[in-house]
């Protein structure tokens, strides 16, 4: 009852204020999109298992078919990270929004008198939680098994970056790829090709940052990946809607 | 199906004719290129049909846009019907590409942005296609096949930035936008004349081919209702 | 290569790359036309099944 009491406080403020509480009911439902993905996460683990050990097995490949010798391993550990966080990052993508859809969350939500975008960002910020979570734990992992110093602020801040635009266009496609016949398949055809210069900006980055480049040729691939956050989050914000609608 | 329009059949007159023209003009009145010879005329349609394909695509996200704005059925069928057009020309622009790579630059496929982007350009659409095949409901996947055009289609730049980027180290320049300059070859008047020539065919082409393909959907979409028709009588 | 008097023979390149776009413009025609033709014919079958059934029912 907190919420009727609140928003009965809030017809009674002035326009101002309103305005202002009207902002932070958009807020309260973002936490509270985040907070439902995260407790439900909490109680069953299947998502966040299925990716880690999805990302575990695409490292053991990737050690067998690249031989990760010391000497390639300096220049492929960022191409085998990122391949790994999209591949993993696809399968969280695809789960999370198919509970939605298959408990029919996604049509209680839609009732929910709330702008849909909230729904769109609470679901980008537990998306990006999850993924921040399966990096957090799979770099030391990575680090621990080829000896590999990965703990670089700079490279810490282009996977924040990279995620980011990951998961802003993953939720936006994969909330069409649910509803679509060919659920199963739809994902990756659909995103791999559009997150594409993000991946390689990512990449780029990240290993100009693991082999010690200058930062000049650091900051063009920097820059990409915050024009490409920026763009995609606005894109995905202003048409979120026509892929809810009903 | 109501017969063809006077219109669209005079197009279809001018569009055959001016290719012949244009097809007449780039293997016979242009010159041979000195340096590459014979297969530099590849160049005229070669550029042409990419000119085409983008345009399609621009088209496409355009039509999404306005469908999404208005709800018109109408612009989506315009959207889906330039896709196809698109597909097939940057298809033809990509192959073209390497075959005429293939004597200049020595190998068939080079990771050059120009080219890379075009085939990821390609994969979008045929991801849209797809996309739009896995959705039953007609509103819906009209809906999404819209947002994933805009989407694919902002990506496509960005895409080419980042290859650019990538590959900094090109043997020909690529810092012009100019597509002549994609060959460092310099036109003479008559190479100018003949790839303006067959740009302009190309364009006329993609508006016939456009026109027909929306009739094409119409009468699909006749044939749907009949058969509803009919199963329910 | 800017010092060669003769430009390189490429014909034979020339003409496979024409033949690869004027090809794929023709597959499009074709699908086009195909397309055309079986909707037509659909359309044919269907409005005659119409056709007969209407004066089937009326001649009942």
């Amino acid at each position: 009852m907190p919420d009727a009491t609140q928003s009965m406080e809030a017809i009674e403020q002035p326009a101002v204020i309103k305005r202002g509480s009207r902002f932070s009911g958009y807020l309260r439902a973002i936490s509270a999109m985040v907070w439902k993905d995260l407790t439900a996460e909490l109680r069953s683990r299947e998502l966040l298992s299925a990716m880690l050990v999805f990302a575990l097995l695409v490292i053991l490949i990737f050690n067998f078919a690249l031989e990760l010798d010391i000497r390639t391993r300096e220049t492929v550990t960022s191409g085998v990270l990122w391949v790994t966080f999209a591949f993993a990052g696809t399968l969280g993508l695809n789960r999370s929004m198919a509970v939605e859809r298959d408990r029919g969350c996604l049509d209680g939500l839609l009732l929910v008198p709330v702008d849909r975008s909230a729904l769109y960002f609470g679901k980008v910020l537990g998306n990006l939680i999850f993924m921040l979570i399966v990096e957090a734990i799979i770099l030391p992992v990575y680090s621990l098994l080829y000896d590999v110093n990965l703990f670089h602020p700079g490279l810490m801040a282009v996977i924040l970056l990279g995620s980011v635009g990951y998961v802003a266009v993953g939720t936006l496609l994969s909330t069409m790829a649910v509803q679509a016949r060919t659920r199963d398949v739809l994902l990756p055809i659909l995103l791999f090709p559009v997150v594409l210069p993000l991946l390689v900006a990512a990449l780029k980055a990240s290993n100009g940052f693991l082999q010690g480049f200058n930062m000049e040729e650091i900051w063009p691939w920097v820059y990409l990946l915050i024009a490409y956050d920026v763009i995609f989050i606005a894109v995905a914000f202003m048409v979120f809607d026509f892929v809810v609608e009903e | 199906m109501e017969p063809i329009p006077k219109i669209l059949k005079v197009l279809n007159w001018i569009t055959s004719a001016l290719f012949v023209v244009a097809l007449y003009m780039v293997l016979f009145f242009a010159p041979r290129e000195a340096v590459m010879g014979d297969v530099q005329r590849v160049f005229y349609f070669h550029v042409s049909a990419g000119w085409v394909g983008g345009l399609a695509f621009l088209v496409t996200a355009i039509a999404s846009g306005v469908y999404l704005a208005r709800g018109d059925h109408r612009w989506d069928q315009i959207a889906l019907a330039s896709v196809e057009i698109g597909l097939f020309f940057t298809l033809a622009n990509i192959i073209s590409g390497s075959i005429w790579a293939r004597p200049i630059w020595n190998t068939w496929w080079t990771w050059d942005p120009r080219l890379v982007t075009a085939s990821i350009m390609e994969l979008v659409y045929i991801a849209y296609l797809l996309l739009r095949q896995g959705v039953d409901d007609p509103d819906r996947r009209a809906r999404f096949g819209a947002v994933y055009s805009i989407v694919g289609f902002i990506s496509v730049p960005i895409t080419f930035l980042s290859i650019r980027i990538f590959r900094t180290i090109h043997p020909v320049v690529i810092g012009s936008s100019d597509p002549a300059a994609m060959s460092s070859l310099t036109m003479d008047p008559k190479m100018r004349v003949a790839f303006f020539f067959s740009l302009f065919t190309f364009t006329l082409v993609y508006v016939t081919l456009l026109w027909h393909r929306l009739r094409l959907q119409h009468l699909a979409e006749r044939v749907e209702q009949t058969k509803m028709k009919v199963l329910s009588a | 290569m800017l010092l060669q008097e003769v430009p390189v023979n490429t014909f034979n390149y020339m003409l496979l790359g024409f033949s690869a776009i004027l090809g794929i413009m023709a597959l499009f025609l074709i699908s086009l036309v195909v397309r055309f033709r079986n909707l037509y014919r659909d359309l044919e079958q269907l409005e005659g099944n119409d056709v007969n059934e209407r004066t089937y029912t009326t001649g009942f």
